[in-house]
């Protein structure tokens, strides 16, 4: 039986880092609670508040294409080899064209079967199971999953006197970046080996969003944002994140536990949401996991979204923290219309050598 | 630390807390329970102890918020922080 493994990594970090000073510069020492109730210390972003929001010259497709070509690398392939891309972004360069067919550009793909999905923390998780599927049914060979978001391009960060708690939690929270895997099919060699299971889930019919992002599209369309009387972007639910959050991020843990019939100690490193480091931190606890087999870089990395994944697992795999037969779990969670989604795999590729991220 | 300064202390902290749940400072009492009596949720209490912070230039240890539930309370620590820690509360550092 063919199935995915991972072959290589990638991630990638536009500019310098921002760091919580940085933002009480921006936005005034009162943040200073919400920085410490968050827990990111510092991330970044494509364009530089303290440069007058300079662009620092990439985009989503660059950093898409800069994480997918260190994932290729990783892998010692080319990107002729990649017979399947897969790519999963909350903020897209366009509406359309899809970025994935711009990522495919950028990194000189002649032709490939190339697929966009829209969603954010949970989004890799989708991205996985649909290059699982292509692999173990044969029509793909290998697949490069890659997540990018450019998260402070949604967010206006120059409204004039105190921004609204929705501006100053996302400045807080979140960092762009990209991350990538790079996965090849392979003859399995044990029962549950490269990557075994994935499943996913979407349980918010009926609930309302707990994070949403509501003007430029089809709703409400930029050329007529003038008439929307309540022109806030982005809302966060937060009472509903505080309360539903932590439960996705169990139940992502428990369905991948039943699909696969292991439980938490037979995972020896489990990536959960990269999203609010106090809370994830608080949930995984409550299940008696710590950080010794829990692995976070939220904090130092900001909520990347639907790259958070993929860079927590470049950052493990380059830094040597994981070795051939370590079970990997990874959860996926999202707030926005409350999906969740998670994959169980067995690590085969050789430890790296050096201990440098 | 004399009583008008205390009392000046206190009619800050309430119109902070006002501001922020929207409602009169006069619908504040000595010893309305923010978060039990006034609703407050837990972004509210983060944001008034920021705008607490950043106008008094202090800093709340995590370990004292659980005992400052009305504005009383914060009056107090914040009067006890300046007879306490006057040079140390111009640095914006002081630990209660």
């Amino acid at each position: 039986m063919i199935v995915p493994h991972v072959q290589g990594t990638g991630s990638f970090l536009p500019g310098e880092p921002i760091s919580n000073d940085d933002l009480m510069q921006l936005f005034g020492r009162a943040i200073k609670p919400l920085c410490a109730a968050i827990g990111v210390q510092r991330r970044y972003w494509a364009a530089d508040p303290r440069r007058g929001w300079q662009a620092t010259g990439v985009n989503n497709s660059t950093m898409a294409a800069r994480a997918a070509s260190l994932a290729i690398a990783d892998a010692g392939l080319s990107p002729a080899d990649v017979d399947l891309l897969v790519m999963v972004t909350a903020t897209p360069d366009y509406p359309f064209p899809a970025t994935v067919t711009l990522v495919q550009e950028e990194l000189g793909i002649a032709e490939c079967v190339a697929l966009e999905f829209r969603a954010a923390c949970a989004g890799v998780a989708q991205a996985l199971a649909v290059a699982e599927l292509f692999i173990r049914s044969g029509r793909a060979r290998t697949a490069l999953v890659i997540g990018s978001e450019v998260s402070s391009s949604l967010i206006d960060f120059r409204t004039s006197g105190t921004p609204p708690d929705d501006v100053l939690l996302s400045a807080v929270m979140f960092g762009d970046g990209a991350g990538a895997l790079l996965l090849a099919g392979r003859e399995a060699s044990q029962p549950a080996d490269g990557i075994f299971t994935t499943v996913l889930n979407s349980v918010g019919a009926g609930r309302a969003p707990g994070f949403q992002c509501r003007l430029g599209g089809s709703r409400h369309p930029y050329a007529r944002v003038h008439e929307v009387p309540d022109r806030s972007n982005i809302v966060h639910d937060f009472r509903q994140i505080l309360t539903l959050g932590p439960q996705l991020v169990l139940r992502a843990f428990h369905d991948l536990q039943r699909a696969t019939a292991l439980s938490p100690l037979d995972f020896d490193v489990i990536v959960p949401p990269q999203a609010n480091p106090a809370l994830t931190r608080s949930t995984m606890a409550s299940q008696g996991l710590d950080d010794t087999r829990v692995f976070y870089n939220v904090h130092r990395v900001g909520n990347t979204s639907s790259a958070s994944l993929l860079i927590a697992l470049d950052e493990l795999n380059r830094t040597g923290r994981l070795a051939p037969g370590h079970r990997v779990a990874l959860l996926a969670a999202e707030a926005s219309k409350w999906l969740y989604g998670a994959a169980a795999l067995t690590w085969t590729r050789a430890r790296a050598a050096s201990a440098a991220a | 630390m004399e009583q008008s300064a205390s009392t000046e202390i206190y009619e800050r902290v309430a119109a902070i807390v006002a501001r922020r749940l929207n409602i009169a400072p006069d619908a504040i009492g000595r010893d309305t329970r923010i978060v039990d009596e006034l609703g407050a949720e837990s972004l509210d209490v983060i944001s008034i102890l920021g705008q607490i912070e950043a106008e008094f230039e202090v800093e709340v240890p995590a370990e004292r918020l659980a005992h400052l539930q009305t504005v009383h309370d914060i009056t107090e620590a914040l009067v006890e922080q300046r007879i306490h820690g006057s040079d140390a509360m111009k640095q914006g550092g002081v630990q209660a």
